[in-house]
């Protein structure tokens, strides 16, 4: 057997490995890891991740779709674009969290009990987001969504401080009340669809309802109402407002890692979801307009409303935190202007902000653990104490404010010029006001804290290797991102496109 | 399975299926009204098991009378997980956790029924929209509109009750009224999807149970007005 069909061989059974192996790491962690290869087992688990995902990449660029386990699994271009933007992130986060979270250990703020349950719901986080996005049912989607809540209630609550408890109980309600509309959309869905299916069985598989000769056949009323309880639910795991009230405090309080991969991959899980359901409105000429006026109502809604705590914020985590629902804001705004060009923005928007969303993040937990306070006033002459660690927080904040040639520009530009070259110049306006606001937000607490001079009593030392070659690597993308797109990047970003559109 | 009516060779008159599942569901939308009316948890409790078994007589009515096999065993799980076991927990959590002072609701009850009688109403007019398309239910449409007005009033619940517990018992009942359009409308979701339903919401009340605990530790209290650390 040569190796080319030893990677066919793997590449068949793609997705059914890529979601195996963090459920396994997972387990390894938890039962019989020690405290040392416990970060060993999860790097290596998210590494052949990461591995399966690009196979699964492959063959999707290849095949247009791939699918397993007789189409319970299923993946098309938008499917491994996600998979492709979680596992990348997943590896990163977990590199940076060995270093982290063992640090965090030595000081005495988590003990051995909570290091293990860390490493193990990590994994199972990473499990949940990955088969949200390749489930083939509609409602297997909404199981794995919610278990995403699940997996990171403990994670986001995993110090006893009263503000971590606070905020990981907030998370945990709100998430599962508002994912309950969500399963009530679901179910109207449902509904529909067993009058649209000749033998009245109804099905709740995506390859079964995106179908167009079935897609029409769906009951346009229902589907408006069905849609409006999806977007309330998954909107507010995706942190849409007004129903993101959980957002800043469960991504500020959560530990670094945890953060970056909340805000960076799970945000876009969530809006994952909403993009299928949005698809199927789009295939009937009565909703079309209709789900993608939602989508700009509250996108622009939540840019509207986060812009204005970005200002006034004293807490760098919370900064970060509102910055994602105003970037969670543009993408849905993109979507809904629902033109090619805004929608390619808007897709490449979730990568370039999952990427610089995690610099950022991980930027502020060096900060943390070395000053530790959340405080932007207390944090002065970052460059002075750690140089490296410091300017690549710097560059995080710059790229997640859409500065030139970072590749959160570009896709901001994208999304904008679509704006004002469909003749939507109230809407395209009122963003770039918004988005401009924010960036001077951003310049002024970012510079405040990195520049100046240093301190008395931080003991200047650059932090450890784990933790700034991830974020090195994350510069790296999001610069070349804004300069240059790959051509297998640009060609799984057109086949997510037609996903979300109807041809 | 040869449980349902026409497999022994039964036939009854389509009405008293159809009556039995509106009496049970209607038992529910009381449940749900007296949750706002009363500010004992220990009450809730019970109120909420009750909800839970007339929740599986509807599913038992609806695998018998129409012959949807496959809800029996959601009928079944319902029983067990949500009438059983998941009451005992809550029974154990109260025992353990210290006895609080009563805390007033951000709204006082006469209110707040006032608002859940709008709230019924609203479920009404969601209903009447969408029975406008013309589409048939498996079951008459007062069920739709009672497992609307649950959820309603589970949420009213969540929003006007600073305890953590009444939040819990909210979102459990606010599930159950989800399940109730879920059997009425659809006739049941498909096999996969009702388990993982019920595997996360049991998941969902173990967490939500472990951080009652975690509030206790921390806070002293598990009435709610006192988490305000956080702030925009």
């Amino acid at each position: 057997m040569g190796i080319e069909s030893i990677i066919h061989f793997i590449q068949d059974d793609a997705i059914l490995l890529m979601l195996l192996t963090p459920l396994l790491a997972g387990i390894f962690c938890a039962w019989i890891g020690t405290r040392r290869e416990m970060g060993a087992i999860s790097v290596t688990g998210s590494m052949i991740t990461l591995l399966f995902g690009l196979l699964l990449v492959d063959k999707v660029l290849a095949n247009g779709s791939a699918s397993a386990l007789n189409n319970f699994l299923y993946a098309d271009g938008l499917s491994a674009y996600l998979v492709l933007i979680i596992s990348v992130i997943g590896l990163l986060a977990n590199i940076y969290s060995v270093s982290y979270i063992h640090e965090e250990y030595a000081q005495g703020t988590i003990d051995a009990g909570r290091l293990r349950l860390y490493h193990f719901l990590l994994n199972l986080f990473l499990f949940t987001m990955l088969s949200a996005v390749v489930a083939n049912n509609l409602g297997v989607l909404w199981v794995m969504v919610e278990g995403t809540t699940l997996a990171s209630a403990f994670l986001v609550g995993l110090y006893d401080r009263e503000e971590s408890v606070e905020a990981a109980w907030k998370y945990l309600i709100l998430g599962s009340v508002g994912i309950t509309f969500a399963l009530f959309g679901t179910i109207l869905v449902y509904f529909s669809a067993q009058s649209a299916f000749q033998n009245g069985a109804g099905s709740l598989n995506w390859t079964d309802l995106s179908n167009p000769a079935i897609a029409h056949l769906l009951d346009p009323s229902i589907l408006k109402l069905a849609f409006i309880f999806l977007l309330v639910g998954y909107g507010t795991k995706a942190g849409l407002a007004p129903m993101h009230t959980w957002l800043p405090d469960a991504h500020s309080h959560a530990p670094t890692p945890i953060s970056a991969l909340l805000s960076g991959v799970l945000i876009n899980a969530a809006m994952y979801g909403i993009l299928r359901y949005h698809h199927l409105l789009l295939a009937s000429p009565v909703t079309a307009g209709f789900s993608a006026n939602l989508l700009l109502i509250f996108g622009l809604l939540s840019i509207g409303i986060a812009t204005p705590f970005i200002l006034v914020q004293k807490d760098y985590k919370r900064l970060f935190a509102y910055s994602s629902i105003k970037h969670m804001g543009l993408i849905a705004v993109g979507i809904g202007l629902g033109t090619p060009l805004s929608q390619f923005g808007s897709l490449l928007h979730v990568l370039n902000h999952a990427l610089s969303k995690a610099l950022a993040f991980m930027g502020a937990g060096n900060i943390l653990l070395k000053y530790h306070t959340r405080e932007i006033f207390r944090v002065v002459g970052a460059a002075k104490i750690m140089p490296f660690a410091a300017i690549f927080f710097f560059l995080g904040t710059l790229a997640i404010s859409g500065v030139p040639p970072f590749g959160t520009f570009l896709s901001e530009f994208l999304i904008l010029a679509a704006g004002f070259s469909a003749g939507r110049y109230w809407i395209s306006g009122f963003v770039l006001l918004f988005l401009a606001i924010a960036f001077a937000g951003f310049i002024i607490h970012a510079s405040r804290m990195v520049f100046g001079s240093a301190p008395e009593g931080v003991v200047p030392e650059e932090a450890p290797a784990m933790r700034l070659w991830p974020m090195a690597l994350l510069v790296f993308l999001v610069l070349l991102l804004g300069l240059y797109i790959p051509n297998p990047l640009h060609t799984l970003l057109q086949q997510a496109i037609a996903a979300v559109n109807v041809p | 399975m040869p449980f349902c009516s026409t497999d022994l060779g039964l036939t009854f008159d389509p009405q008293i299926g159809e009556r039995l599942i509106d009496l049970f569901a209607a038992f529910m939308l009381v449940c749900s009204l007296l949750f706002l009316a009363t500010e004992r948890r220990r009450l809730h409790v019970r109120l909420y098991a009750f909800q839970s078994l007339s929740l599986a007589i509807v599913a038992f009515s609806v695998a018998f009378f129409q012959c949807e096999r496959h809800i029996f065993i959601a009928a079944i799980l319902t029983l067990i997980l949500k009438v059983i076991i998941i009451p005992i927990v809550m029974e154990r959590i109260l025992h353990r956790l210290i006895p609080q002072q009563t805390v007033k609701p951000a709204i006082n009850i006469p209110a707040s029924l006032l608002i859940a009688g709008g709230l019924v109403l609203a479920a009404d007019l969601l209903t009447q929209s969408i029975l406008a398309t013309g589409h048939q239910f498996a079951l008459a449409q007062n069920v739709l509109t009672i497992s609307i007005a649950v959820m309603l009033l589970a949420l009213l619940t969540m929003v006007t009750r600073k305890k953590a517990l009444t939040q819990v018992i909210g979102f459990l009942s606010m599930e159950n009224g989800l399940f109730l359009a879920g059997i009425t409308i659809t006739a049941g979701m498909p096999m996969i999807v009702e388990l993982g339903v019920f595997f996360d919401v049991l998941v969902a009340f173990f967490i939500m149970g472990v951080f009652l605990y975690r509030i206790s530790e921390t806070f002293d209290t598990i009435n709610l007005e006192r988490l305000t650390k956080l702030k925009h």
